[in-house]
């Protein structure tokens, strides 16, 4: 009994010490309204949505893209993941495209439910969440993993 | 620490009031309430960027008699700059884009718009329209140009930026920005003229900058100008741009002014027709960062011959380090002229400049990057009056600057 609670203890450790770890193991869903069908979508629709606000082909609408707050660890994931951009070189992205005019970043909501709700209540936002959607009006267009 | 001693070096061209300006703006900025900023309202975003520099200037040969003592001493101004960003969706694919900049080589340091354009996106067709005060897409890094957080030097090569004698164009253009195999196309073309004086970006104690933006200013105007550039971004270690630009260039004041005109500048005496091409690529791999430039203008007056320069950057950046070592050379008959005060005949002309900089970045902040750099430079020039058995002139430059962006 004493081993597996040190073992437990070890890993519950580890786990704090390296939340990479964690990172490794976080799915992430894009969702949107349910209104706009079912769309073939792929990470670089995605990413070019998220980073160069362009169009995606199988989407006839304009889609606004929703944000998490710089704070959020799953934000680094989700551009890690997508584009292969650290936090640093994110920033420089959108310090080029600020100050050059060329365009500003996604509208940023603080909570994943916030998120959530808008998603639900505008059939032109998408967004990203750690777990899977559970309002009927908001569905997921992609799971990234 | 840092900016107290140079503040108290004995150099008469520290200008502490530009400076203290600058610094005021600053701080208003910085206190300004937080739902004033409203950083991530969709409605409006606010953003600065701004650098705080300082420059000295070591040199041998020095030719002409008036840059022997003035232009001695450590500079602080000259680096140092503010900008605010204001871009506002006006509606759904539609927004509003001013930027203004101060700069601490002005004398009043009040700002000045850089930025001031109404974009519309039209997203099915990837294209976009914009009208206003836009940045000529004259080289790779122009448009980004005030921004040092956004690239790897103190300050852009010198031999090649500062050849173009303007900066902002107003009119109206397009950017089309297509994605086209495996990369992003943007292809982007303005027409309009220009009517301030370029000395507002070229840097340097007197308000310009010439070729070591410690010297002075000239002023030009720019009439039926066409900006355009064709990108093609393949990844972030590669990115391709080919640029071409023509402009009816008016020279103004600049024989009353001193210092160093952009070399096309000069050679103007009337309205003149000049075209600049120019071709470059840049990237980032595997912690190595690279970035090449060459250009060619064309001045429409058959005595003269094509100015051609370039640059090459290879840097490696290491955990919070990046090093570089950057090499730069023009060649042409145009100028860079020196022009003294009182003798407009007192002039030489720069036939033949290089350059060779090293530079340390240090990347530890978010929002910061702290900069180290010298460059050497070697010009040879004809004189048109003869006051000196020297055929070259010799200096370093030595600069640090911390490029903020917030």
């Amino acid at each position: 009994m004493k081993s597996i609670l040190s073992k437990i203890f070890i890993i519950t450790a580890l786990t704090q010490i390296f939340p990479i770890g964690k990172s490794l193991a976080q799915e992430i869903y894009v969702v949107a309204n349910v209104s706009i069908g079912n769309p073939k979508v792929s990470i670089e629709d995605v990413r070019a949505l998220y980073l160069n606000n362009r169009m995606i082909n199988a989407i006839d609408i304009s889609l606004t893209p929703i944000d998490c707050p710089d704070t959020q660890e799953l934000k680094d994931i989700f551009y890690k993941r997508i584009a292969n951009l650290s936090r640093i070189e994110l920033k420089r992205h959108w310090s080029r495209a600020i100050f050059t005019g060329k365009g500003i970043p996604p509208i940023v909501i603080q909570r994943e439910d916030l998120i959530e709700s808008a998603v639900a209540e505008n059939p032109s936002f998408i967004g990203y969440l750690s777990r899977k959607p559970s309002h009927p009006k908001v569905k997921v267009l992609l799971q990234i993993n | 620490m840092i900016f107290s001693g140079f503040l108290n070096s004995k150099s008469t061209f520290v200008k502490q009031r530009q400076l203290i300006i600058l610094m005021i703006y600053f701080l208003i900025f910085l206190l300004l309430p937080q739902s004033l900023l409203a950083k991530d309202s969709p409605q409006i975003t606010v953003r600065g960027f701004g650098t705080f520099g300082a420059s000295t200037l070591t040199k041998t040969n020095r030719y002409l008699d008036f840059l022997k003592e003035e232009d001695e001493g450590t500079y602080f101004s000259p680096s140092t700059k503010l900008g605010i960003n204001l871009t506002s969706n006006l509606q759904e694919n539609s927004r509003i884009v001013v930027q203004a900049i101060m700069l601490g080589s002005q004398d009043n340091a009040e700002p000045q718009l850089d930025l001031a354009f109404v974009a519309r996106q039209i997203p099915s067709l990837d294209l976009e329209l914009v009208i206003g005060r836009v940045v000529a897409p004259i080289w790779l890094f122009s448009e980004e140009q005030s921004v040092g957080y956004n690239y790897v030097w103190v300050r852009p090569p010198t031999e090649l930026y500062n050849t173009a004698p303007i900066r902002n164009l107003d009119g109206f253009g397009f950017r089309y920005s297509p994605k086209v195999s495996v990369g992003d196309l943007l292809v982007q073309a303005f027409y309009g003229q220009s009517t301030y004086s370029d000395t507002s970006q070229r840097l340097g104690p007197n308000g310009a900058g010439g070729l070591t933006d410690v010297l002075s200013e000239s002023s030009t105007s720019m009439t039926e100008a066409l900006s355009s550039e064709i990108r093609y971004q393949i990844s972030s270690a590669l990115l391709l741009r080919a640029g071409y630009n023509q402009a009816n260039i008016s020279p103004r004041n600049l024989l009353t002014t001193s210092g160093t005109p952009a070399s096309i500048a000069l050679t103007i005496s009337k309205k003149e027709m000049a075209e600049l091409s120019s071709v470059g690529f840049s990237g980032e791999w595997n912690g190595f960062q690279y970035s090449a430039e060459m250009a060619k203008i064309k001045v429409a007056l058959t005595s003269i011959k094509n100015f051609e320069g370039g640059y090459v950057t290879l840097g490696y950046k290491y955990k919070n380090f990046l090093g570089y070592a950057s090499s730069s050379e023009q060649s042409h008959l145009l100028g860079n002229f020196y022009i003294v005060n009182t003798d407009p005949l007192a002039a030489a002309r720069v036939t033949e400049t290089k350059s060779m900089s090293y530079g340390l970045n240090y990347y530890g902040f978010e929002d910061m990057v702290l900069k180290f750099a010298v460059a050497k430079y070697d010009e040879k020039f004809n004189q048109v009056i003869t006051y000196t058995t020297e055929d070259n002139n010799q200096f370093d430059l030595y600069s640090l600057t911390f490029d903020f962006i917030f």
